[in-house]
């Protein structure tokens, strides 16, 4: 005879069980190599975010995601010159907080001037530390994916758990990272993600994953579509050697996936692209930053070089031929299949250098961050890649405090918490702001030539690295 | 082992492709993710010198708004506005890169107040052929100092002069940096370290030109920054922030023929912002320059504090009939009935209601309505 349990026994049986499942993950969770570490970096993230922020950008996410909120498309307002998925996928998360009434505060603070007037970059409008939090949060879960993705994608490459171990800190521990998602707030955590992503599966051969994953990189900020221009081309190749029909529906799957992200969101983009040749083209110019420009941190020699600014912007239309140069590059040299996933890794580095000197104008430290993850799996691949990505990680953290030094990220932390006060920070400014330079009227323009030049000669390093991999695989592959 | 270190892609794309389809569907189609503010008149009425509108206010969201009542002596139109860009010139102080950005700024604030008339960047050539026409408009010039087809140089003559007769016929020029009149650019000129002390600048006698000359203090050019700390009445009716008063209009001289409608502070006092009678027409002084992006007068809050004036009609308004304005704060889904009133004097034409939200509002809500003084037809 079977004897029936009763109903509150039974209850209790399942929460027991559950409790127990619990543990069990919770315990295998805890014995995983990467638990320390994601926790203490989780910890440190999570300390940084209400109270840090660059002051220009975020204003501007604010005013967009703003607009979004009361119906404007944040394009035909003139408030964004971003592509579209940021707001794809904050707004509905802000929107979600306002209507169960979380208030959101942003407001004018005049103390703030003294400093803003000295640099131009401090603004005078801030938001409170719950805005801060809830815009990092996109960040934080895109940088804690991006740091598993990197684990997984070396643990592929090179089947050594202690190498992806190293992989995976190298990522969650670089200060550059904490600075740039963080204290800085810019959002090319998204972009570096969906560019490892779309990489790890065209490695895997899921092509049109993969440009569904460049796609909604090109979303997020453009450079992943220009980067993916010299990837299909470089799929192409690959198929057009042993069949051509197989090549165009390889890079049509590619394509198909690229474009599929874009037709989601047409309409913001279409406008986007008219906001784009209407009114940001007007407004372009070199100020430095940390490619072959950086010397235009000089006043002087910022006025030369933007005089004929007109004359150099003609030579970046002559991008989609430059890119090519890694299409052309496969074609000559490798004749059979070899390593695919470290030559593909090799010819992505290669497409983002020529990116890096001939598209951006202005190449801020954030844009760094796109090529850092690549470097970071290839490193395991090749040690002097270390040297790239070591060079990268310092000149951009540097860079970014030479501007208008680190007190400029600590004003959410003076107006909403009494650890230091606005006065502090403003006289702290001023005074980094007017010390004299070496070379420049201004010690911060000498900084921030240094600092441009250390990344320069990073590129100029990794360009080498890559081009003599490169050929070495090319002469191997000679029978 | 805990599948952390092998999460299946393929599902985190199929989810984002997803979570994007659904909230561009939602942010196109679904009225519920936006905010949504509503301002109606219940009812009006203009009895013994006294304007009073009855409303009810409401907001999905929490919003911040003030509601102003201005008396204006005629009903303003939508004018076109003019703003002077020609990187051909010299920008004495500023840059083009600002100038563009307060254009780019406008053409945003207007629409949002339902202004219908144009924001258009011109040349010198075609500033010279509007003013030449006597076209009732109004003009931005940002960049410190005149094209030199449109004011003259060296001497001051008449002849050469086509701003004084055009402000005369009942022009707006809205004006940021030194003083209007004292200095002079050439297409070509490049600026240089000494370029402000070049003889082609009429100096004083160019701002005589416009009878300023007792309005602004003259004096050399300061590169420290003055800040005015305390709000004028009519710019806390308008939340208008900019503040710079380097070359404010004194206080004492504005009490006579003028208008304070920023913020004030300085020794002599002065005023960031002012409208000052000129023939027909008006100028707009601001200040000082056009700022850095998002920094407090910058083009950002520049342009907003343009739009305000312009929009809210506080241009045909008059000191003895000054402008009124409440605030409110509502909690979101929260609905407010309320009564403001203001007085006018006899040579009010009518009154505009004006709805705005605050800087710190995170929901848009602009009102704008004219009601006529029924005795003044």
């Amino acid at each position: 005879m079977i004897k029936q349990m009763p109903l509150s026994q039974t209850a209790n049986h399942l929460e027991h069980k559950a409790c127990m499942r619990m543990r069990h993950i919770f315990l295998k969770l805890t014995r995983h190599e990467l638990f320390a570490p994601l926790l203490i970096g989780i910890i440190l993230r999570l300390a940084l975010m209400p109270f840090f922020i660059w002051p220009h950008d975020i204003v501007a996410q604010y005013y967009s995601v703003f607009y979004v909120l009361n119906h404007y498309d944040p394009y035909s307002v003139f408030v964004s010159m971003y592509p579209p998925l940021i707001y794809v996928i904050f707004c509905p998360l802000l929107s979600l907080i306002s209507q169960v009434g979380i208030e959101l505060k942003f407001d004018v603070f005049p103390e703030t001037f003294e400093a803003a007037t000295a640099t131009e970059l401090i603004t005078s409008i801030y938001s409170d530390p719950l805005f801060l939090v809830l815009w990092k949060i996109p960040l934080f879960i895109f940088d804690l994916l991006l740091g598993i993705l990197i684990y997984q994608f070396t643990k592929k490459l090179t089947l050594n758990s202690s190498k992806a171990k190293k992989a995976f800190i190298l990522w969650f521990f670089n200060p550059f990272v904490l600075i740039t998602s963080y204290m800085h707030g810019a959002f090319d955590v998204i972009v570096a993600f969906f560019t490892l992503l779309g990489l790890y599966f065209l490695i895997e051969k899921k092509y049109f994953f993969s440009g569904i994953s460049f796609g909604l990189g090109g979303l997020t900020k453009l450079s992943p579509f220009l980067v993916a221009i010299p990837i299909l081309g470089i799929i192409f190749m690959k198929y057009a050697k042993s069949s051509l029909k197989e090549a165009f529906l390889t890079t049509f799957k590619f394509l198909a996936g690229c474009i599929i992200p874009a037709i989601i969101c047409l309409p913001w983009c279409i406008n986007y692209y008219n906001m784009v040749t209407t009114v940001t083209l007007n407004e372009l110019s070199i100020k430095g930053g940390l490619n072959q420009w950086f010397f235009a941190a000089n006043p002087n020699l910022r006025y030369g070089i933007n005089s004929n600014i007109h004359i150099l912007m003609k030579v970046f239309y002559l991008y989609p031929l430059l890119s090519l140069i890694p299409v052309i590059s496969y074609h000559k040299i490798f004749k059979e299949s070899h390593d695919f996933p470290y030559i593909t890794l090799l010819f992505s580095i290669l497409s983002f250098e020529i990116l890096y000197l001939v598209l951006p104008l202005t190449a801020q430290p954030q844009y760094l961050m796109w090529i850092i993850p690549i470097l970071i799996v290839i490193y395991t691949k090749k040690k002097s890649f270390l040297y790239s990505f070591t060079i990268f990680s310092l000149a951009a953290s540097a860079f970014f405090f030479s501007i208008q030094s680190p007190y400029a990220f600590m004003y959410p932390l003076a107006l909403f918490t009494s650890l230091c006060t606005v006065e502090q920070l403003n006289t702290s400014i001023v005074n980094y702001a007017s010390r004299p330079g070496f070379f420049s009227l201004y010690l911060r323009e000498d900084l921030c030539i240094i600092f441009g030049a250390f990344a320069f000669l990073g590129h100029l390093m990794t360009l080498y690295l890559v081009i003599k991999e490169l050929s070495k695989i090319g002469k191997d592959s000679k029978p | 082992m805990v599948k952390i270190a092998s999460l299946n892609w393929r599902h985190l794309i199929i989810f984002m492709i997803i979570y994007v389809l659904g909230s561009q569907t939602v942010l196109y189609f679904s009225p519920i993710i936006y905010t949504n503010a509503k301002f109606s008149i219940n009812n009006y009425e203009f009895k013994n010198e006294l304007f009073s509108v009855n409303f009810t206010l409401y907001a999905s969201m929490p919003l911040d708004v003030k509601v102003a009542l201005i008396p204006v002596i005629e009903e303003p139109t939508n004018l076109p506005i003019y703003i002077f860009y020609d990187p051909n010139y010299p920008a004495l102080g500023t840059s083009w890169e600002k100038i563009h950005m307060l254009g780019t700024n406008l053409r945003r604030e207007l629409p949002l107040r339902s202004f219908k008339g144009d924001v258009t960047l011109i040349t010198a050539e075609e500033l010279e052929k509007l003013l030449s026409k006597k076209e009732k408009a109004i003009v931005i010039i940002a960049s410190g100092a005149f094209p030199a087809n449109v004011f003259p140089a060296y001497n001051y003559s008449r002849d050469n002069d086509l701003v004084k007769p055009w402000l005369d016929a009942g022009g707006i020029l809205i004006w940021f940096g030194r003083p209007p009149g004292y200095y002079t650019v050439y297409k070509g000129q490049i600026e240089t370290p000494h370029f402000c002390e070049l003889p082609q600048h009429l100096r004083v006698d160019g701002v005589k030109a416009f009878g300023l000359e007792e309005i602004i203090e003259i004096k050399p050019y300061e590169r420290v920054l003055k800040t005015a700390e305390k709000s004028s009445y009519i710019g806390e009716v308008l939340d208008i922030n900019y503040n710079l008063i380097n070359y404010g209009a004194l206080n004492d001289s504005l009490s006579e023929n003028g208008l304070a409608i920023g913020m004030m502070g300085g020794n002599p006092p002065r005023s960031s912002v002012s409208i000052i009678p000129i023939g027909k027409g008006k100028i707009i002084l601001f200040g000082f320059f056009v700022l850095g992006s998002y920094i407090l007068n910058g083009p950002e809050l520049s342009a907003r504090d343009i739009a305000q004036i312009i929009r809210s009609g506080v241009i045909y308004s008059t000191k003895d009939s000054p402008p009124t304005c409440k605030e409110y704060h509502l909690l979101g889904g929260q609905t407010i009935t309320d009564k403001v009133e203001v007085k006018i004097k006899s040579n009010i034409k009518g009154v505009i209601v004006y709805v705005y939200p605050t800087l710190s509002s995170t929901c848009l809500l602009y009102f704008y309505k004219f009601y006529e003084e029924p005795l003044s037809k």
